[in-house]
């Protein structure tokens, strides 16, 4: 009781501090706890990502082997050793509310399998119709499991089969390029088709030291 | 036993967060463009509740009053922390990516902060896990209402299963902020309007409260002279 009425500045500041260090000891403990789960689901949904973007069967850890030129991450996607593709992890911040994040699937060759957007704020109903790849659900269709594959998206399956070979304009039709946009959001089609081609180019541009560095022989996985 | 039962219903009906007392507007407002964006925060701010009010049933006899606020917004916090860790790493991504940024955001929810200091420190443990958990599904069935109905109105989907096929563009206003407003403002009316049918069919005279009867409000009346 007498607790409960003190205004001593000294018992009020020791009781707080107490409280604080109470929480912190719980907070300690949980994010101990939590943390190899946070970094488990990290690496599943970039696997899963990584699995959707049409590459030839293959069975590494693409997360595990990278190297970075001009800021985009490239990986190396491999079966039985052998290298099957590339991976590219390219960002803006030139979406309509902030950063985007990409996954873009390579031939060796540099021609592009398939691109997927992996981080996005963008706005509901406009700029997220440009990024998302979704199944769409009806009362009709619900009850049946999604199609297996990649879902469609125009804006960013205009990609595919592309490669950065000069002959393309990696800009919107509005700024005078070759690829179209969607009405309504044209920031976040400019911002995904100019992060797309920077990945593009800068595989074209980098491709055989890429490869040279992929063709060491690939890292031991220690698990 | 009733008492404990009372203490839930109230939180969903009679007392219900959003509706009656209108605290927690800003995650009631912005998060709640799709139904399982509602019901995703519901269950994550429910969780903070009732582990605060509990903290704070139980420790409310030793607090000193002076410094009891700063104190149960660091139970909050605690809890609030641990609910974002525990997201990060058993949620689906997809939720997680909607959620995220606004989880920090409970700590200043009035609503969590609220029952602590009016009705946790003044009642047992048990009865305050009752009145969190009542306030907590209070909060959340509302919000998987307002999220349905958003949700429905801008692309003609609820839980992200589209009902009304034909609709292939998105109608975005219910989707943006003025639409929440428009429509937590048309559910405040339709509820109060059924309060006061029953409160004359009981003979009673009903008053609405204050903030939100129109006797009180000058809006209309700015530029008329009084």
């Amino acid at each position: 009781m007498k607790l409960k009425e003190s205004e001593n500045f000294v018992v009020l500041g020791l009781f707080l501090g107490a409280v604080g260090l109470l929480s912190a000891l719980v907070l300690a403990l949980v994010s101990d706890l939590t943390a190899p789960e946070i970094e488990k689901a990290e690496l599943r949904s970039k696997s899963a990502a990584l699995k959707q973007l049409k590459f030839p069967e293959f069975d590494n850890d693409p997360t595990v082997e990278k190297h970075i030129f001009d800021g985009v991450t490239f990986m190396a996607v491999r079966r039985g050793g052998k290298l099957v593709g590339i991976a590219a992890e390219a960002e803006t911040d030139s979406g309509y509310a902030g950063k985007i994040k990409e996954l873009v699937g390579f031939k060796t060759d540099g021609t592009i399998l398939a691109v997927l957007i992996t981080e996005e704020k963008e706005t509901p109903g406009l700029g997220k119709n440009v990024c998302e790849r979704k199944f769409k659900k009806t009362i009709f269709n619900f009850l049946k499991p999604a199609p297996k594959g990649l879902p469609a998206n125009e804006i960013l399956d205009q990609f595919s089969d592309k490669k950065a070979d000069g002959k393309i304009d990696w800009r919107v039709k509005k700024d005078g390029g070759d690829f179209t946009f969607r009405t309504g959001a044209t920031v976040t089609s400019r911002a995904v088709t100019e992060m797309t081609g920077k990945a593009a180019k800068t595989f074209a541009k980098h491709r055989e030291e890429i490869l040279a560095k992929f063709a060491e022989k690939a890292p031991e996985v220690t698990k | 036993m009733k008492k404990y039962l009372g203490d839930i219903i109230r939180g969903i009906w009679k007392e219900n967060p959003v509706l009656v007392l209108l605290l927690g507007t800003c995650p009631t407002l912005a998060l709640t463009t799709s139904a399982s964006n509602g019901v995703g925060m519901g269950m994550a701010t429910t969780f903070v509740l009732v582990g605060s009010n509990l903290v704070v049933s139980l420790i409310a006899g030793i607090v000193p009053k002076k410094i009891r606020i700063p104190v149960y917004i660091v139970v909050i916090a605690t809890f609030v922390t641990v609910v974002d860790l525990l997201m990060k790493a058993y949620a689906p991504p997809a939720l997680y990516a909607a959620l995220g940024i606004f989880i920090p955001l409970i700590v200043v929810n009035c609503i969590v902060l609220g029952r602590a200091e009016a009705f946790a420190s003044k009642n047992g443990p048990l009865r305050s896990i009752c009145d969190g958990l009542g306030m907590g599904l209070g909060f959340t069935l509302t919000l998987t209402l307002l999220g349905m109905l958003r949700e429905f109105l801008s692309s003609g989907a609820v839980f992200g299963v589209k009902v009304i096929t034909a609709w292939e563009t998105d109608f975005l206003l219910p989707a943006a902020a003025p639409g929440a407003f428009i429509i937590v403002g048309v559910i405040l009316g339709v509820r109060n309007h059924f309060r006061r049918t029953a409160a004359i069919r009981a003979g009673k005279l009903y008053v609405p409260p204050s903030e939100i009867d129109c006797d009180n409000c000058r809006i209309c009346k700015i530029d008329k002279e009084d």
